[in-house]
C-alpha cells in the first residue's frame, strides 16, 4: 500500500475518528495545554473561522465586517437569554438567524462593490453597528458589555441538563452544534451551489458567462456565513455567560481573518486548527510572558509571507498531492495535464 | 448661545477641529501617497504615527531638544519603514492577491508593533510636554487662551504642504511617482528603477505619518494604542477625499477633524458614527471620492 493509500484510507474513517476524539477530549483535556473550556472556545472560534472562510476560501470574497455577524447576534442571544427566556432554544436559533438579517442588510449594501471597496465597506458599515451597540448602554452595559446571563440549562424531553458551572456539559453542547455545523457547512460547500461560489471565486467572468448568477451566489455565501458566524456568537455568549463589546469591535474581524489564515483559507480542518493555535497561543503568552499580541503578530506576518496557505494547507500541498473526494480544492491544474494527454490518445 | 454652547465655544472647537485636521492632512497624504502610487491599503500606516510619537519622545528624553525630536522622528521611521518594504512588502507582490496580501502584512504588523512598543516602553503613556518656547498663549477665543503650540501646528502644516504639492507636481521625481500610479508597467518600460522609487515612496509616506506623530505628541497623550484610532479614521479621510488625491487628503482631512470636533460637543461618540456612515455612502455612492481619478475603484 503506498502512502497515498494509507492516506486515503485514514481520510475515510477521519470524521468519526473526529467526532469520537472530540467527545473523549474533556476527560484527558485538563491534562494537556488545551483545558475542556479552552477546547469549547477553540471550536467556537474554529467555527466562526469556517464562516469567515465560507466568504474568502470558498467564494473568493474577504469581508472586514464579520465581527458584525459575529457580535451583533452574540448579543441578540444575550438579551434573550437575560430578558426573554433562558431558554437555548430560542436564544442559539435566534442568533443564527440575527446573524444571517445581518448579513442580508451588510450584504444588500455591501455587495454592489467588489474586492478592497467591499472590503472597507464591511468595515465601515461593521463600525456602525459597535457605536450603536456601544451608545446603547442601558440596554447593552455599553464599554461594560452585557452581563446577568441567567442560570443555563438544556431542556431536552427527558430532563435537563444543566450547563452553567458544568465545563464538560457546556462543552458537550457547544460540540455537539459546532460539528453538526461543520458537516452543514461541508455539505452546503458540496452541493451545486457550493461549487458554483467555488467558481465564483476561481473565475467570476467566466462563471457569469457560464450563466451563474453571480451577485445571487454571492448573497447566498454572505448568508451562509452570516448564519454559522451568528450560531457561534451565540454560543460564545452561552460559553462565557456574559457579552464583551469586543465581540463586536473590527478587531473581531481581525481576530477571525488571522485565525483562518493561521489554518488554511479553504480548508475545513484550517480555521480549527487555527484557532486552536491563536486561542492557546494567546492563553499561554498571557500567562508567562504577557506580550501574546506580540507573538501572535509576529506569527501572523511570518504565515502570511511565507505560508500563505496556512499550516493545513501547505500540509495538504506538500503531503497530499492528489485530488480528495471531499471538497473540490482549489488547485485543479494538477488534474488537466493528464486528461489533456488521456485525450490525445 | 447655540444648542446649549455659547457661540465662543463653537468657535473653539472649529479652531480645535482645524487643527486635529492638520495632523490628518499629514498623515492621509502619506496614506494616499502609498497607495495610489503602489495600490497597497496601508494598514500599518497608524503604527508609524504611535512610532513617530515614540521616537520623538525618545529623541526629546535623550537629547532635551524638541526640533531635533521632530527631526529623527521621520527620519528613523523613514528607514525602519524603508526596512519593511524591503523585508516584507517585496515579498508578497508576487502572491496571488497582492492587495490582500498588502492589507494581512500591515495588519499583521498593527498588532505586533503596538505590543513590541509596549515591551519596550510599557503599558502606561509616556509624558511628551509642550516645549516652553511654544507654551504661551497666542491668541484667545473667548475666555480661552489658544496656546501656540496649536499655531505651530498649523504654520507646519501650511508650510509643509505647499512643498509637498511642490516635489509632486514639479519635480521629476514627482512626476515618476504620479506616473507610477496610472500606468506602473509603462513606467518600467520606460527604464526607471520602479522597485527603488516604491522603497522611497512608501519610506516617505511614513515619514509623513511619523511626523505628524512627533508633532501631534505633546497634544495627544503617547501611548501604544494612538496608532489604532487614528488609522481607521485616517482610512475615512482618504476614501472620502479620494485615494490618491492630494486635495483630496486635505479637504477630507480638514473635514473628518471638523466634524469630530464639532459634534464631540453634541455626543461624545456622535462622530465616530457620522465618519462610519459617511465612509459607507462615499463608498456607494461615489467611490472615487470627491477628488478622487475616475475609474479608480468605480466597478
Amino acid at each position: 500500500m503506498t502512502l497515498r493509500d494509507t492516506v486515503d484510507r485514514i481520510a475515510r474513517y477521519a470524521l468519526p475518528l473526529v467526532v469520537v476524539l472530540l467527545i473523549a477530549a474533556p476527560f484527558v483535556a485538563n491534562y494537556t495545554p488545551l483545558y475542556t473550556a479552552l477546547l469549547a472556545e477553540i471550536l467556537v472560534f474554529g467555527l466562526f473561522g469556517l464562516a469567515f472562510d465560507v466568504m474568502l476560501g470558498y467564494t473568493g470574497i474577504l469581508s472586514l465586517g464579520h465581527s458584525a455577524f459575529f457580535g451583533v447576534p452574540s448579543y441578540v442571544a444575550g438579551l434573550l437569554l437575560v430578558h426573554v427566556s433562558p431558554s437555548l432554544w430560542v436564544a442559539v436559533p435566534a442568533g443564527a438567524l440575527a446573524g444571517m438579517l445581518t448579513a442580508a442588510l451588510l450584504g444588500g449594501l455591501a455587495l454592489r462593490k467588489r474586492g478592497v471597496y467591499f472590503a472597507m465597506l464591511t468595515l465601515a458599515l461593521s463600525q456602525v453597528f459597535y457605536y450603536v451597540v456601544r451608545m446603547s448602554t442601558t440596554v447593552t452595559g455599553g464599554d461594560d458589555g452585557l452581563s446577568g446571563i441567567p442560570r443555563l440549562r438544556l431542556t431536552l424531553p427527558g430532563g435537563e441538563i444543566p450547563l452553567s458551572k458544568n465545563t464538560f456539559n457546556t462543552y458537550w453542547f457547544v460540540m455537539v452544534l459546532v460539528l453538526l455545523s461543520a458537516i452543514a457547512i461541508r455539505q452546503i460547500l458540496r452541493s451545486p451551489l457550493g461549487r458554483a461560489m467555488q467558481a465564483v471565486r476561481d473565475n467570476e467572468q467566466r462563471a457569469a458567462a457560464c450563466g451563474f448568477n453571480v451577485q445571487g451566489i454571492r448573497m447566498a455565501a454572505i448568508l451562509v456565513s452570516g448564519f454559522f458566524a451568528g450560531l457561534a456568537g451565540a454560543l460564545l455568549t452561552i460559553l462565557i455567560e456574559f457579552v464583551p463589546i469586543e465581540n463586536v469591535h473590527w478587531s473581531m474581524s481581525g481576530t477571525v481573518v488571522i485565525l483562518t489564515l493561521f489554518g488554511g483559507s479553504g480548508t475545513l480542518l484550517g480555521p480549527f486548527v487555527g484557532a486552536a493555535i491563536f486561542l492557546w497561543l494567546k492563553d499561554f503568552v498571557s500567562r508567562t510572558f504577557s506580550y501574546w499580541e506580540l507573538v501572535v503578530g509576529g506569527l501572523f506576518v511570518i504565515i502570511v509571507v511565507c505560508m500563505p496557505e496556512g499550516i493545513v494547507g501547505t500540509i495538504r500541498k506538500r503531503l497530499v498531492p492528489r485530488l480528495r473526494r471531499s471538497v473540490v480544492p482549489r488547485r485543479t491544474a494538477a488534474v488537466l495535464p493528464t486528461a489533456v494527454k488521456g485525450a490525445d490518445r | 448661545m447655540f444648542l446649549g454652547y455659547p457661540v465662543e465655544t463653537w468657535v473653539l472647537q472649529l479652531f480645535i477641529g482645524l487643527v486635529n485636521g492638520c495632523v490628518f492632512i499629514l498623515m492621509a497624504l502619506g496614506l494616499s501617497i502609498i497607495f495610489g502610487l503602489m495600490g497597497i491599503i496601508n494598514f500599518g500606516h497608524g503604527i508609524f504615527y504611535m512610532l513617530g510619537a515614540y521616537a520623538g519622545y525618545t529623541t526629546y528624553l535623550t537629547t532635551g531638544s524638541f526640533w531635533l525630536s521632530l527631526l529623527v522622528a521621520p527620519l528613523a521611521c523613514g528607514l525602519f519603514g524603508a526596512a519593511v518594504e524591503r523585508g516584507l512588502l517585496r515579498r508578497i507582490y508576487t502572491a496571488k492577491n497582492p492587495l490582500f496580501s498588502g492589507v494581512l502584512v500591515t495588519y499583521g504588523l498593527s498588532i505586533l508593533v503596538p505590543d513590541l512598543i509596549r515591551l519596550l516602553y510599557g503599558r502606561p503613556g509616556k509624558p511628551f510636554p509642550i516645549p516652553e518656547y511654544l507654551k504661551q498663549g497666542f491668541f484667545k477665543i473667548g475666555r480661552t487662551e489658544i496656546g501656540e503650540y496649536r499655531m505651530f501646528v498649523l504654520v507646519v502644516t501650511a508650510l509643509l504642504v505647499p512643498c509637498l504639492w511642490y516635489v509632486l507636481n514639479r519635480t521629476n521625481l514627482g512626476m515618476i511617482i504620479r506616473a507610477g500610479s496610472t500606468d506602473n508597467l509603462m513606467v518600467q518600460a520606460l527604464g526607471i528603477n520602479v522597485s527603488r522609487i516604491w522603497t522611497f515612496t512608501f519610506a516617505f509616506g511614513i515619514a509623513l505619518a511619523a511626523f505628524a506623530g512627533a508633532v501631534a505628541a505633546p497634544l495627544f497623550a503617547v501611548v501604544p494604542e494612538m496608532g489604532a484610532a487614528i488609522l481607521i479614521q485616517n482610512f475615512i479621510v482618504v476614501v472620502v477625499g479620494g485615494m490618491g488625491s492630494f486635495a483630496g487628503a486635505i479637504v477630507g482631512g480638514l473635514l473628518v477633524g471638523q466634524v469630530l470636533s464639532l459634534t464631540s460637543l453634541v455626543y461624545d461618540v456622535l462622530g465616530d458614527v457620522i465618519i462610519y456612515v459617511l465612509m459607507a455612502a462615499v463608498l456607494l455612492v461615489r467611490p472615487r471620492g470627491l477628488f478622487g481619478q475616475e475609474g479608480v475603484f468605480e466597478k
